[in-house]
């Protein structure tokens, strides 16, 4: 038959839970602070995109005004879908806002020639920084 | 002097300082110390992006007398001459090195249906031979025959 338990031994058990949870919030603790630290929050740009690799290029800074272009030649401005016609048009009002400075995510399948319409754009448009971003990867020793 | 006496009692634990204070429940600390790690977890990234700085002609400001170099850049990422007496040579970096200038301008003509892969890599590769006045334009065709291209005025420079 069970004792009822007074509160004096209520508040000892709960005391040894508390106790047994301390290693366990040192480690999450640690984790968060490493992810805080460590890690960077940013906005994803590169959904479906595979950015082609470089190991020389220098770090990037992100720009205002960021263009995707996909294999499929899919453009995007600032995550909004725009096509090629309207592309003008669009990077004309973004200027208006901001800097003549561009981000260029280009896929690593893209060929030259979608990529070189759109650095005509970007060039009659007035841009006078292209960033082409890419992936960086540590060269293998 | 009352604090004494009740401790003598047959239930000491009931008697408490008056005004103790509550100490913060370590379950709920933990519950929104596991919600920030989630959040953290989920939205950090540890990806490291890289540039490849491109002015264009308009802002570009070194001009230069001499003719720039022009090398045809095909899908496989070899680079050819174009306006030397071996046009079509494949040219290797001991080549590029002995023969080729780094400090002239250096024009390098994609075919059209080059990966942007390969363009990085020829002008990772040039960087890393020492060319420092490195500029992509079209060919004229997007062919992949080596004639001589017209060449356009350049638009981009590494």
């Amino acid at each position: 038959m069970a004792r009822p338990m007074n509160l004096c031994q209520l508040s000892k058990r709960k005391a040894s839970t508390d106790d047994n949870l301390i290693p366990l919030i040192n480690i999450v603790f640690l984790l968060l602070i490493f992810f805080m630290i460590a890690g960077k929050i940013e906005v994803i740009h590169d959904a479906g995109l595979a950015l082609p690799i470089s190991a020389k290029a220098k770090p990037a800074s992100d720009q205002p005004i960021t263009l995707q272009l996909s294999k499929d030649k899919s453009i995007r401005v600032n995550n909004t879908l725009v096509s090629l016609e309207v592309l003008p048009s669009a990077l004309a009002d973004l200027l208006l806002q901001y800097p003549a400075k561009i981000a260029v995510r280009a896929d690593k399948q893209t060929t030259y020639q979608d990529l070189d319409q759109v650095l005509n754009i970007l060039r009659a448009a007035g841009f006078s920084t292209i960033n082409l971003f890419t992936l960086t990867v540590e060269p293998s020793a | 002097m009352s604090t004494l006496v009740m401790s003598n009692l047959a239930v000491p634990c009931l008697i408490l300082p008056p005004k103790r204070k509550k100490s913060i429940s370590l379950t709920a600390l933990i519950d929104v110390v596991f919600i920030l790690l989630m959040f953290f977890m989920l939205t950090s990234s540890f990806t490291q992006f890289s540039a490849i700085d491109m002015q264009t002609a308009l802002a570009a400001s070194a001009t230069s007398e001499l003719k720039p170099q022009q090398l045809h850049l095909d899908i496989e990422g070899q680079l050819r001459s174009v306006d030397s007496a071996n046009t079509g040579a494949v040219l290797s970096d001991d080549m590029l090195q002995a023969a080729w200038d780094n400090q002239t301008a250096t024009v390098v003509l994609p075919a059209g249906n080059t990966p942007v892969q390969i363009i990085v890599d020829t002008l990772s590769r040039l960087q890393s031979l020492g060319f420092t006045r490195v500029t992509l334009a079209p060919l004229a065709t997007n062919t992949q025959a080596l004639t001589l291209p017209t060449l356009n005025t350049p638009k981009a420079a590494l």
